[in-house]
């Protein structure tokens, strides 16, 4: 199902293409003038478009730019309802405009909107957007579609309760963004609107036809009637019908089938010498196909069962020329194309013809035809072009029908795999039943139960009933045929199976192994998530615990302190951005610590909120960390899945991007991207910062970019000059908190919370606010400071508070340097070493000795201090040692004794440290 | 005498350091990172922390022995996973990545490998830790070995988004750094550095000369409860009072005061017995202060004059000619024809000497440069005749004359022509 939908919206895609260039718009009727002050500003009630007419009123679809899926237009396009046609009057390329009505698909709502429809199928009338957006180039437009429009409970009730209904939308409810509401007040004309049950009694009166069907219809008439029509123009005409899908456009077929095999009837030659001079099909047969293939064996019988049936009749003859041809390897898209149209009106012929059933007997095979045609590997098409040929023959010559018929039913008897019959078999004397198989190859089912007729005795003759008065000796010829192909059945079926099975198999298990792809290579199917604990996670107790929580950085306050301007300017910023539908860059700069993101992300909430109370309009908020990101590049494919959730390599997702962001689309949400640390984002053409800062200037992009790094001056500096220009001069700085502000952020966390000595806070951030101004680190001074408490007292709970002394050391563990304490706790050789580098250093006045140099000095200390000498090899592990935990600095190991020794602590700290510890040992 | 073969085996798996010493001091810090760690696993509380000390100190065991010690308590083990992580093994961040997806068992493992991109996978584990959240997930702790080698991983991504997480409500987590690198800090970049809590043990080796003699004499002394394969326990007991008498023995005492002084390290006085260990027999069932002594000199060994006692005696005179060079010209480098100019001046001189030729002496001059005695100082790209290539002798004076003295059947000449001052 979903193979054939993708290669339909292939097809659909070229059309598009060619069409954009075709199309034009034909008014249709006299412009009225509805606004005096713009004269030129004409508005209609119809217009011609291409190959359709569009009707005030008329459901359409409308092209979703920013739809990642180009392949199928139709599954993310918009669903509109015209409301005013016009002309502005001005000579652009725009001129023809539409004004819509939107409806909300199933995949354009909310995860919990979703929930609430009661179909796939169900669309929501969009009561959030205000008209501006509504007003559409009408080259957006992609197609009609058929909604059906339910106005009350019982009628939705019976709309549910029908199984048999189509696959067409249906609109009952309406969306304003927070509730549902019916559409009880919701009137339309009843020309368009038709509830499937009207429909379907409406058979035969043309007058109650619904307007889209009559006007295919015509085209179908044209197509077939006009042969010398362009062959673009048919080609088009059936793929726009293929697109259809729904049943109305089905239904119609139904309906147009009288005049088809009229028309049919009236020029059956010439058709049939454009599809095949016969003399070129002979050659292909005999020049392409081995004399066993399959289209050789048919020529045989059919000569064969010619003889039996001694009719032989040039018409015949060529039908089966045709036939071959058709099945023959080389097909063109044209003639694909044509045989689709006439398989489709053979289709539609056969449904018309079963409509001796009742009335829910029809539409199931309507239903099940609906989609499939769509479905056009080559294999079928042949078979196609054979039933095609069929319905043909019907008209003229009842004997080739059979022949023909009886061909059709071998070859598919062979295509199809047996279980497959069976079930067919099964299931079509109850068509209520969906089955699965059925779907999936409908068009099979004809031939399949002709076969299956023939192999088993008993003889179901009700899906050969024809409406023609032709029928019954149609059902007799074919028991007559029975004996003689069953035994070619069976040859057929030992001789020619692999070839044509095999094509059916292909058909038919990609789509199974598709479904079930294996685990390891899908990534996108792995939901992301973590193993829950075992235990309830213990809530902290006592009011230092509560306290430590609080001041954990995660733990995120109600509100930002101490950022209120640089929160209103961002805030004032993306809102009237969003406002306004513009886009726009802003650079946020600080060190770290400083609130940045945080307030960006506080920003955002607000911004949210604000959505919901329907104060402005909705956006998608999207976060890039350059830290988190392999490479520039991902930066891409990041943004470009969080858009579309489609994953893509760079190159592709940069492209495609700036293909979203270059057009000017139809209801694009605006977008707020959040760029944090940029400055990973550089790389040496720039080019990510390039299309990140100039996306947002387009003008239809609505991209507004927030990005974050810690230098104030990173575009001049790293930046070339074309992306700091784009990024241009909305910045804002972000000053490291002041002792104030940092006592502030302390406090607001612990409020209430009787656990801190204020003093002792005032200490932490004053220290902080000396250093970095960070205010991480002044919360996790705090979050120390509770347990230096915790560790002193020893399980004395009562009353603990932070003090002074507590804040003191914790600043002491984590700002004092070890580097005195380490060189006290060295060995007593390392010690030397340490003092031979020193007095090294001093003799040459150099900072840096070779390793030679110092050995001797350290073998010289050691004497002059009564020590046995170590050896050399000793020595050199002492220094290594030392430079492992980076007291000394010292080069490359292969320069052995000449490698260069430094130190990476200051003398005055050495001698300081040693002095002390001889001291120390002294004593 | 199978109870001195059992004996022997449980030095010697003692000596392999597979089974944990007893760690003497550092009771703060081990309430401290034991803290830390339970908190994490009981209240969901992120933590980052440090552990530095210089290497042999016991990071990894006390770390391991917190954890052993929390894995008794059955309301942690399962509230906590372990992710291990070795910056010698984990060298990039692709790698690394690779590794905590394997041990945290996300859905992306199949089989015990990984597959996708390193985007994709950097993705996927970040979407997975933003997935938990503080009450409901169960806590990781991460243990990260050699962490400053982490820290010289591209844009340092592994540790920007560690910290990060721990720095956010996501999935808990209480990342443990072991580093032997006192400056680890300055290592971090500065948006990595103001991720960290900045909470840092620092492991020293205190120990005095008394505790590591008694370091030395548990290791060796048997347990008489706990070793269960030495059921002799007359054996045991005569064991362990000679193992007491040993430790008091002043020749013993040098010896451990000398390696002290050098290095106080448990690994190395481990090393240090493993000979006498080995040596112990039928015929030598106890451990002898002589035995160390030996043992010593072995560890202590200067590894170059080592290698020079099995030079050829025209090697030995090019190395001597050598340092004269190196006297002469103060270090400069010297070439081979300068070094054969000396030796020939040499060998003229002392007439009663083998005179080589050039050819042969060559060869000798290579053989130095393979045994690593000289080294090319230019690059080897730079395609200069190998006779006039400048090469540095790594070998002091000190060295050469060490070996002259111990050099077997070595010429009066040429230890006359080594002592000798060269500019007579």
């Amino acid at each position: 199902m979903r193979s054939s939908k993708s290669k339909m919206g292939r097809k659909d895609v070229k059309f598009i293409n060619k069409k954009r260039i075709k199309r034009t718009v034909n008014w249709l009727g006299t412009g009225i003038v509805k606004d005096r002050r713009l004269p030129n500003q004409f508005y209609y009630t119809k217009c011609d478009f291409g190959t359709f007419d569009l009707t005030v009123d008329d459901f359409v679809y409308v092209e979703n730019k920013d739809s990642a899926n180009e392949k199928d237009t139709l599954s993310e396009a918009f669903v509109a309802q015209l409301t005013y046609l016009y002309d502005t009057g001005y000579n652009s390329e725009d001129c023809n405009r539409a004004v819509v009505k939107w409806y909300y698909r199933k995949h354009e709502l909310n995860k919990h909107i979703q929930k609430e429809l009661l179909d796939p199928n169900e669309l929501l009338l969009n009561r959030e957007d205000d008209t501006s957006s509504g007003d559409i180039d009408i080259e957006l437009i992609l197609n009609k579609c058929w909604v059906e429009k339910i106005e009350s409970d019982e009628e939705l009730n019976s709309f549910l309760g029908d199984d048999l209904r189509s696959s067409g939308f249906f609109v009952y409810r309406s969306y304003d963004g927070h509730h549902l509401n019916n559409l009880e007040y919701y009137r339309t004309s009843k020309q368009h609107v038709k509830t499937p049950r009207s429909c379907r009694t409406s058979v035969c009166t043309p007058q109650s036809r619904s307007r889209p069907s009559r006007q295919l219809r015509g085209k179908s008439l044209s197509v077939l009637e006009d042969l010398t029509i362009e062959d673009d123009i048919i080609t088009n005409d059936v793929i726009v019908r293929d697109i259809i899908t729904n049943d109305v456009i089905t239904r119609d077929f139904k309906y147009s089938v009288k005049p088809l095999g009229m028309t049919s009837k009236c020029e059956p030659l010439p058709k049939n010498l454009r599809v095949s001079p016969i003399k070129t099909a002979k050659k292909k047969i005999d020049l392409k196909s081995p004399p066993k293939s399959s289209a050789g064996y048919k020529r045989d019988e059919v000569a064969e069962l010619l003889g039996d049936d001694e009719i032989s009749s040039d018409t015949a003859s060529s039908h089966t020329e045709s036939i071959l041809n058709v099945s023959g390897p080389v097909q063109s898209s044209r003639r694909l194309s044509r045989k689709s149209v006439a398989n489709k009106s053979v289709t539609k012929n056969r449904v018309a013809s079963k409509k001796t059933d009742t009335d829910s007997d029809i539409s199931t095979p309507n239903s099940r035809q609906s989609s499939p045609p769509r479905n056009l590997t080559r294999s079928e098409i042949k078979r196609r072009a054979v039933s095609e040929s069929v319905t043909e023959g019907i008209k003229r010559s009842k004997t080739v029908v059979i022949e023909v018929q009886d061909l059709t039913s071998r070859k598919s008897s062979r295509k199809s795999l047996p279980f497959e019959d069976k079930k067919a078999k099964k299931t079509k004397p109850k068509p209520k039943t969906p089955s699965k198989s059925k779907k999936r190859l409908p068009h099979r089912d004809l031939s399949m139960t002709s076969s299956d007729e023939q192999s088993d005795s008993d003889f179901d003759n009700d899906s050969f009933e024809f409406d023609s008065d032709d029928s019954d000796f149609v059902v007799k010829s074919v028991s007559k045929v029975k004996g003689s192909a069953k035994k070619n059945n069976t040859k057929h079926k030992a001789t020619t199976r692999k070839g044509t099975r095999s094509k059916s198999h292909a058909e038919a298990t990609p789509k199974q192994t598709k479904a079930t792809v294996t685990p390891s290579r899908r990534h996108a199917s792995f939901t992301p998530s973590m193993p829950k604990r075992k235990e309830v996670c213990s809530t902290p107790g006592g009011a230092l615990e509560q306290a430590r929580a609080k001041l954990h950085v995660s733990a995120v306050p109600e509100s930002l302190p101490c950022r209120d301007n640089e929160f209103s300017d961002i805030y004032s910023f993306v809102e009237s951005k969003l406002l306004d539908g513009t886009g726009g860059c802003m650079y946020i700069s600080g060190v770290p610590g400083t609130g940045k993101t945080a307030t960006v992300h506080e920003v955002v909430k607000c911004l949210e909120e604000a959505v919901q109370l329907g104060d402005l309009p909705d956006f998608k908020f999207i976060e890039i960390n350059g830290m988190r990101l392999t490479e520039p590049h991902q930066a891409f494919v990041q943004l470009h899945q969080e858009l579309t959730g489609q994953k893509v390599t760079s190159d592709h997702a940069s492209s495609l991007l700036d293909k979203r962001f270059s057009k000017p689309a139809a209801r694009r949400q605006p977008t707020l991207l959040l760029v944090d640390e940029l400055d990973l984002l550089w790389t040496r053409k720039q080019n990510v910062m390039y299309n990140l800062f100039d996306w947002p200037s387009r003008p239809q992009a609505r991209l507004i970019v927030l990005a974050v790094a810690n230098t104030m001056d990173l575009p001049e500096r790293i930046m070339i000059n074309r992306v700091s220009s784009r990024l241009g001069l909305t910045r804002m700085t972000f000053q490291p908190y002041t002792f104030k502000q940092l006592q502030e952020i302390v406090l607001s966390r612990i409020h209430g919370i009787q656990a801190f000595d204020e003093d002792a806070v005032q200490l932490a951030s004053r220290k902080v606010a000396a250093v970095s101004g960070d205010a991480r680190r002044a919360l996790d001074i705090c979050r120390r400071s509770t347990e230096i408490v915790e560790e002193q007292s020893k399980g004395n709970k009562s009353k603990l508070l932070v003090g002074m002394v507590h804040v003191d050391k914790a600043l002491q563990e984590m700002f004092s340097s070890p580097k005195i304490v380490a060189m006290r706790n060295t060995t007593l050789q390392e010690q030397l070493f340490l003092k031979a580098v020193l007095a090294e250093f001093h003799r040459s006045g150099l900072e840096e000795a070779p390793f030679s140099r110092i050995f001797h000095q350290h073998i010289a200390l050691c004497r002059f201090e009564g020590y046995i000498a170590p050896s050399m090899s000793e020595v050199s592990a002492i220094c290594c040692r030392l430079s492992s935990s980076r007291l000394l600095l010292i080069e490359n190991g292969r320069h052995d004794l000449h490698r260069r020794v430094r130190l990476n602590v200051s003398q005055d700290d050495v001698n300081y440290a040693l002095k002390q510890w001889k001291n120390d040992t002294t004593d | 005498m199978e109870t001195l073969d059992a004996v022997q085996a449980v030095l010697r798996e003692r000596m392999s350091g597979l089974i944990c010493p007893e760690l003497l001091g550092f009771e703060n810090e081990t309430k401290t990172l034991h803290d830390v760690i339970e908190r994490t696993a009981a209240f969901g509380e992120s933590n980052s922390i440090l552990l530095i000390g210089p290497r042999g100190t016991g990071k990894s065991t006390l770390l391991k022995k917190i954890l052993d010690d929390l894995n008794k308590d059955k309301r942690i083990t399962r509230n906590l996973q372990t992710v291990y992580l070795n910056g010698l093994l984990q060298t990039d961040d692709k790698i690394a990545l690779k590794e905590i997806t394997q041990q945290l068992e996300l859905e992306n493992t199949v089989d015990g490998r990984v597959f996708g991109s390193f985007a994709e996978n950097l993705r996927f584990l970040l979407d997975s830790l933003k997935s938990g959240d503080q009450l409901s997930s169960k806590p990781v702790l991460f243990v990260l070995e050699e962490f400053d080698l982490f820290a010289h991983h591209k844009n340092q991504t592994l540790l920007y988004n560690l910290f990060d997480i721990a720095q956010s409500a996501q999935t808990p987590l209480c990342v443990v750094g072991l580093t032997c690198r006192l400056d680890v800090i300055e290592l971090l970049e500065k948006r990595v550095k103001s991720r960290f809590s900045h909470r840092q043990i620092y492991l020293f080796n205190k120990q005095s000369f008394k505790e590591f003699v008694y370091v030395f004499q548990t290791y060796l002394q048997l347990n008489q409860d706990k070793t269960i394969e030495v059921k002799d326990s007359k054996f045991v007991k005569k064991w362990n009072t000679e193992v007491e008498k040993l430790a008091k023995e002043s020749a013993m005492l040098d010896i451990l005061r000398r390696q002290f002084n050098t290095n106080k390290d448990i690994r190395a006085l481990l090393n240090l017995m493993v000979i006498p260990v080995g040596r112990l027999s039928h015929t030598h069932q106890y451990l002898l202060s002589s035995d160390f002594i030996d043992s010593f000199r072995h560890h202590s060994i200067d590894s170059k004059a080592a290698i020079l006692h099995g030079i050829s005696v025209l090697e030995l005179c090019l190395v001597i000619a050598m340092s004269h060079l190196n006297e002469i010209y103060d270090g400069e480098p010297f070439n081979f024809e300068m070094v054969y100019n000396e030796y020939r001046k040499f060998s003229e001189r002392r007439s009663s000497m083998q005179k080589f030729d050039r050819a042969v002496v060559m060869k000798a001059f290579e053989h130095l440069q393979q045994l690593e005695l000289i080294m090319p100082l230019d690059n080897s790209s730079v395609r200069i005749q190998k006779e006039y290539r400048l090469m540095a002798l790594l070998l002091d004076k000190s060295q050469i004359l060490e070996t002259l003295q111990k050099y077997p059947n070595c010429p009066t000449e040429i230890k006359q022509w080594a002592q000798s001052a060269v500019l007579t």
